[in-house]
């Protein structure tokens, strides 16, 4: 009795959606044959801005056309000190055990420093095989950020904001929501082994943006919950079909959600993670050649080796952001035995990243970023230790868009506080936003009433270190 | 050097804030407190003689800077929770007690330790000039002068435009006196919201479809309703049943079941921003936190009216209660207040209280008015006209109460550093230790007063270093024997041990009014400002602020009177919206200038006030919803309609949801048949320790794991920040630090890969695969047709047994011919069987095993079945 006059007229929608799935439908099945690797997804360009309805994960070409596709982070959890690794201070040098400005007394690095490569950039004997990458590094050394503790400056690091009570979004998510992901069969942006305290999901989480920006965790064994299919492949697309096909029944019915598109495809990059995630993260069938070179080996002692492998391999299957992190930097004692261990794992295999990168021509759209979320003081803490510092710390960048064998910013003569080049959170936040062709003003989400950024009210694209 | 540090204090003293827009505070022209206007009421605090201040400047700022700034400010983290960047943050101190007494260099901590006389000796290896010390001294005695801090001119500035808005914009009027729309054709009224709807659809020249089929409906109201699916016995009973009330007998009986609490509990959960941890940098568990889940399924399921509900969760703790269960339940309640996310971490005590009270402002805005005052925190908010000075008004208010959630701020720390027990609520009648206890307690006390005798004893003796047999000294081990005697004092007198506890507020031991804090800094102290209320929202006759209280009664009162709008039409447009999937007003929890416009503004007013006659009862208004027309169309699609609404505002027709994550998990649990629909007692959460949780360590594996087993409704799942259960997280669960009105609806591919193999759906599966194959004797077209019953409440189509008879056929066939037997349980491993294991060792990827090629089928069958898009959509 209530019927409309349009009932017998079709639904133009439901035509769509009915002729979508006609094409998609060929597809099926074979799709989950045909080659699982590699397969990168056409760029759409996109005049809109922001992540279409449909499809939120879509590439979506960068605001101005940058060489950055892509960006790994080496993330050194705890605070390495700087003045016994990057930042050689030669006054510090000098003045070790004389009273430094403001109390405490000045301690030298017990370790040798020496100039290499091109551009003579000094470098402790900590990293030997960095040694010969120097001429790459793109160092930003006047940073500084606004809280010295652990857990907050993290959570700063990685969302831009350190005000606990209002989540804000990672900066992968940020990327994700700005610019898609280039590969539809893998999750955009990874994360492996992040810090389980420190914030621990908000580190890598999507806040109050959707879902699907949010990062994957992984561990440097390659786990991924429910990745593992409890049935041989076969049966398991069997099950699939299945399913597909009482989906698509209810999708063709006058009214259906319009959400079913989204689960059908769901399904498919479901399947085809399931055969390849595990695949690209098993190292164990990369050459032995480039297994030494990355120095890996089992347990501990490795992990940071494999995911620097692991990174290369995600990252060319064209992942948008991989973070990878090398925990235990916090030496407020036994800095000396520490820093041996820790430069230990992490020289090797982070120079076989960039020589790998290198070689493969990935570092031409590919940017390193490595580094702590602040760094330590020049003063001794106890007889072998160094506290927290806020107000002066370096990171280096190496790849696309950065200029190679550059230094920007400085502290002071013993690396307390940035002097020159001096470069907040939201600085670097701007700065590699900007990398990956972002306007950091720009990139806006509106949520409880306000337009949030990454970098909030504040950021200054540091163009000086542009290539 | 000592000028590089003098001006970072300056700076420190004036860093902008970073939450603030620069372009704002550019725009900005600053003037001294000292020439601030009184013309608004707040009250600017005395300053400094312009000498005293002078002599700050010029003695004794250098001498901070040069000696004590390098380990005391805000920037290192002020070691001991010290910092001297900070006049107040001199005169709070750390974690010795206050730093400075003005006008008292005598009991004065810091005089005391630069004169290096007693235990604490600052600066360490440098004794001050007596000259230094007496410059401190004269500076203390003469009030320990500070340069005042700028107070931003626009702080007291009228705002005409503010005025405007409050006049003008839509939500902060009183409510229209509405009378529904007169129709030409009554046809399609049922009640009065079909005729503000209709209405509204004959305007734009829309027809709403047909109804829905009475499957659909019962479906749709059931889940609605309960979070559950109906029963085969009542969608029959339904389908069958002519009579012209048989929804309204349907209705009935979904609004009086207590799966109905639970499922509108979880409404309310999702807004209060309900967890079980402090969440954050340092995750703390909260082990008291589900009796304040309880307290809201209780509220739900007794129809408690939602002002009463409101009340007790704002001020419970100051409302007169009949009986000592009243009383336990009104503490109870305001949990709500205390139950957010807290950065324990932090340092300072000032910030952690800010903060805290930030968070609280934001909450009771948004969930309870739809407003975003915590924008005021730093600035006037830019859009809603919120001045800072009504955040400080209402900041003021929770200044002078006691926020109860059991944890203390502490920079660094480990263990039980942060729990604080005399930050709990006890509740109930059993608040005092048995006598077995007490003399336990009295025992530990007397041990740990001997323990402590024979450490003071040892210390710094010669006899102290005297080596024990096990290697170390005397002294040490007196000392971990105090430890542990302290430590078992401690667990022994935790209130939490010998009776019940929860979170909450009660008042303050400071009752007062607070100051603003200039661009948000907990410290930079402006004006004072009078408790109070929002400006958006006033009338007559509005409760004044008893000022020997801390003002949270009135502002319970406040926001629950018969004349406040804005608490009515929130609460009734979140009952819509979880009745349409969308609000009358979208944005359901910003009704400020930047939220959305309400689709049909008189229907809101005339629910909102058809709500307080009958006397703010949440079920009869679920109940004169959902027996309205509007609410039964079907889903289907027409295109006319379509073309002028494509967004479905008009409610021509009903839109499809997805089943919210409980939901889905109690679904699965139901065709399992192994649902248990009983309240566990409290939570699993309850047995944690108040100690900092690893999101990988073994209590975070404990409750994933106990989780995973549950057999109970999703909503006494524990719920701990960052350890969410995977049934939860995968399908868009509410973020639980923040109030969320409406979920997300997502469709990523770990939602699949959930569906495929996650152990809880194969193990539910296997179940309902079990379920289906017990009678021996049937057929499997029965078969079928009884798992389609069970999963969709429908019969399925000849096409649909042809395929899954096929299915069913081919599968099991493949298992033979494989050879694989038990092909689920001796699953083809992955080519790189080492990897892909959980590093914590959990048993995440536990096996289901089926006894046979045909129970393998069929569970294969019965996912598949789960797994579908129609299990988990509602047309």
């Amino acid at each position: 009795m209530l019927g409309p006059n349009g009932l017998s007229m079709r639904n133009p929608l439901a035509i769509t959606r009915r002729q979508a799935l006609k094409a998609a439908n060929a597809g099926f099945g074979y799709l989950a044959l045909a080659s699982l690797l590699g397969e990168t997804a056409p760029r759409t360009a996109s005049a809109a801005p922001g992540p279409s309805i449909d499809q939120p994960l879509a590439p979506k070409p960068p605001l101005y056309p940058v060489k950055a596709k892509r960006i790994i982070f080496l993330f050194m959890e705890g605070a390495a000190s700087q003045m016994d690794t990057w930042d050689y201070k030669s006054k510090l040098q000098q003045d070790d055990g004389k009273v430094g400005p403001g109390g405490g007394t000045l301690t030298a690095s017990k370790f040798q420093f020496s100039q290499h490569g091109q551009t003579g950039t000094w470098l402790s004997e900590l990293y030997p095989n960095m040694a010969r990458h120097v001429d790459k590094l793109c160092f930003l050394r006047g940073l500084h950020t606004d809280t010295p503790a652990h857990p907050q400056a993290v959570i700063q690091l990685h969302t831009g904001a350190a005000q606990a009570q209002l989540t804000r979004p990672s900066m992968g998510a940020w990327l994700m929501y700005g610019l898609g992901t280039e590969n539809q069969d893998l999750p955009g942006y990874i994360t492996v082994n992040p810090p389980a305290n420190f914030g621990g999901a908000i580190n890598y989480g999507n806040a109050f943006l959707p879902a699907h920006y949010q990062g994957t965790k992984i561990n440097d064994s390659g786990y991924l919950p429910n990745l593992k299919a409890q049935t041989t492949s076969a049966l398991q697309r069997r099950q699939i079909d299945l399913v597909q096909a009482m989906n698509r029944d209810l999708a063709s019915k006058d009214g259906a959600p319009d959400q079913l598109e989204g689960v059908i495809q769901s399904y498919e990059l479901a399947f085809k993670m399931q055969g390849k995630v595990p695949e690209l993260l098993d190292i164990s069938k990369e050459p032995q050649s480039v297994l030494d070179a990355y120095g890996v080996k089992p347990g501990p002692a490795g992990a940071f080796a494999r995911q620097c492998l692991m990174a290369r391999r995600l990252s060319e299957a064209g992942v948008r952001f991989v973070e990878i992190c090398q925990p235990g930097w916090d030496h407020h004692s036994n800095l000396h035995q520490g820093l041996i261990k820790n430069c230990g794992a992490t020289d090797q295999p982070t120079a076989a990243l960039l020589a790998d990168l290198e070689q493969r021509g990935m570092l031409d759209d590919t940017l390193v970023l490595f580094g702590s979320e602040f760094g330590r003081l020049p003063m001794a803490q106890g007889p072998d230790g160094r506290d927290h510092n806020i107000t002066g710390y370096p990171m280096w960048l190496a790849g696309a868009g950065v200029k190679q064998g550059f230094s920007y910013g400085a502290t002071d003569e013993y690396g307390t506080h940035a002097i020159e080049g001096r470069m907040h959170m939201t600085d670097l936040h701007a700065t590699l936003l900007a990398l990956m062709g972002l306007d950091h003003e720009a990139l806006t989400y509106r949520y409880a009433g306000r337009d949030f950024r990454l970098t909030d009210v504040a950021g200054n694209v540091v163009r000086e270190i542009f290539a | 050097m000592g000028m590089l540090f003098h001006e970072d204090l300056s700076t420190v003293l004036r860093k902008p804030f970073r939450l603030c827009d620069p372009r704002l505070l550019v725009a900005i022209t600053c003037l001294k407190l000292c020439s601030f206007a009184s013309a608004f009421a707040v009250e600017p605090a005395a300053p400094h003689a312009p000498a005293k201040i002078e002599f700050f400047e010029k003695k004794i700022r250098p001498l901070l800077a040069e000696n004590c700034i390098n380990c005391h400010s805000a920037e290192n983290g002020g070691r001991g929770g010290l910092r001297v960047d900070d006049r107040n943050g001199m005169i709070e101190g750390g974690g010795r007690g206050p730093g400075i007494k003005p006008g008292n260099p005598e009991e004065s901590l810091l005089i005391k330790a630069v004169r290096h006389q007693g235990e604490l000796e600052m600066p360490p290896k440098k004794q001050l000039s007596d000259e230094q010390i007496a410059d401190l001294e004269r500076w203390i005695r003469e009030g320990a002068a500070w340069p005042p801090i700028e107070v931003p001119d626009d702080l007291t500035k009228p705002k005409p435009e503010y005025d405007k808005l409050r006049q003008e914009h839509w939500a902060w009027q009183p409510l229209a006196e509405v009378t529904p729309p007169q129709l030409a054709n009554e046809s399609f009224v049922i009640n009065d919201i079909d005729r503000f709807i209709h209405a509204k659809q004959n305007e734009q020249g829309l027809q709403p479809v047909n109804d829905a089929d009475k499957r659909s409906l019962i479906r749709r109201v059931t889940f609605d309703l309960t979070g559950l699916p109906p029963s085969l016995s009542e969608i029959t009973n339904f389908v069958d049943d002519p009579a012209p009330d048989a929804f309204e007998k349907v209705v009935d009986r979904l609004l009086k079941s207590p799966a109905f609490g639970e499922r509108w509990a979880r409404h309310w959960l999702d807004v209060a921003r309900y967890g079980e941890s402090t969440g954050s940098a340092r995750n703390l568990p909260f082990p008291h936190a589900w009796r304040y889940r309880d307290y809201v399924i209780d509220a739900f399921t007794n129809d408690k009216p939602y002002n009463q509900f409101i009340r007790e969760q704002i001020a419970g703790d100051l409302l007169p209660a009949n009986s000592p269960s009243e009383k336990a339940e009104q503490l109870i309640a305001t949990g709500f207040l205390a139950l957010g996310v807290k950065d324990v971490n932090q340092r300072f005590k000032v910030r952690f209280t800010m903060d805290n009270i930030d968070e609280q402002i934001d909450t009771v805005s948004r969930s309870i008015l739809a407003v975003t005052a915590s924008c005021a925190r730093c600035h006037d908010h830019k859009f809603d006209p919120i001045p800072t000075t009504d955040y400080y008004a209402l900041a003021g208010i929770f200044h002078s109460s006691d926020l109860c959630a059991g944890v203390r701020n502490k920079m660094g720390g480990g263990g039980l550093d942060y729990y604080d027990t005399a930050m709990l609520l006890r509740v109930g009648l059993e608040s005092k230790p048995d006598a077995e206890t007490a003399r336990k307690i009295e025992e530990q006390t007397k041990a740990v007063a001997a323990a402590r005798a024979e450490f003071e004893a040892l210390r710094g003796t010669a006899e102290g270093k005297v080596q024990e047999p096990n290697g170390q000294p005397k002294q040490q081990v007196a000392r971990e024997k105090l430890n542990k005697a302290e430590r078992d004092l401690f667990t022994l007198s935790d209130p939490a041990a010998y009776g019940s506890v929860a979170y909450g507020v009660r008042e303050g031991a400071k009752i007062g009014d607070t100051e603003v804090r200039i661009r948000g800094e907990a410290e930079a102290v402006g004006p004072t400002v009078p408790r109070g209320f929002l400006g958006v929202v006033s009338f007559p006759g509005q409760p004044q602020i008893n000022p020997q209280q801390s003002g949270r009664l009135e502002l319970a009162q406040w926001l629950t009177s018969d004349r406040n709008p804005l608490t009515q039409r929130v609460i009734v447009n979140r009952i819509w919206q979880h009745l349409f999937h969308q609000g009358i007003v979208t944005s359901v929890d910003n009704f400020g200038v930047n939220g959305d416009r309400p689709s049909h503004p008189e229907l809101l007013d005339y629910l909102a006030r058809q709500f307080v006659q009958s006397g703010w009862s949440v079920k009869k208004l679920v109940r004169m919803v959902v027996l309205s027309h509007s609410y039964r169309l079907s889903a289907e699609l027409s295109a006319p309609n379509f073309a002028v609404d494509p967004a479905n505002r008009l409610v021509w027709r009903h839109s499809p949801r997805r089943l919210e994550a409980e939901e889905i998990r109690d679904a699965m649990l139901v065709t399992s048949g192994k649902l248990n629909r009983t309240r566990p007692a409290a939570s699993p959460a309850k047995k944690l320790r108040v100690v900092e949780m690893q999101n990988n360590g073994g209590e975070a594996r404990n409750l994933s794991e106990e989780a995973r087993l549950s057999v109970y409704r999703s909503l006494y799942l524990p719920l701990v920040r960052g350890v969410v259960p995977r049934a939860l997280e995968v399908f868009d669960f509410a973020e639980q630090g923040l109030v969320t009105g409406s979920r997300d609806s997502t469709t990523v591919p770990t939602q699949a890969l959930y569906l495929l193999n996650d152990p809880f759906v194969r193990r539910q599966a296997l179940a309902f695969a079990e379920h289906v194959l017990q009678p021996l004797e049937r057929g499997d077209d029965e078969r079928i047709q009884q798992a389609y019953q069970i999963a969709f409440g429908r019969s399925a189509t000849p096409t649909e047994i042809e395929r899954a008879t096929k299915y069913l056929m081919e599968f099991e066939s493949a298992i033979r011919d494989s050879l694989a037997v038990e092909v689920v349980a001796s699953a083809i491993a992955p080519a790189n069987a080492d990897h892909g294991k959980p590093a914590d060792g959990s048993t995440e990827e536990e096996q289901v095993d089926t006894k046979d090629p045909k129970s393998s089928a069929w569970t294969s069958f019965c996912q598949a079945l789960l797994g579908s898009a129609e299990f988990r959509y509602l047309p």
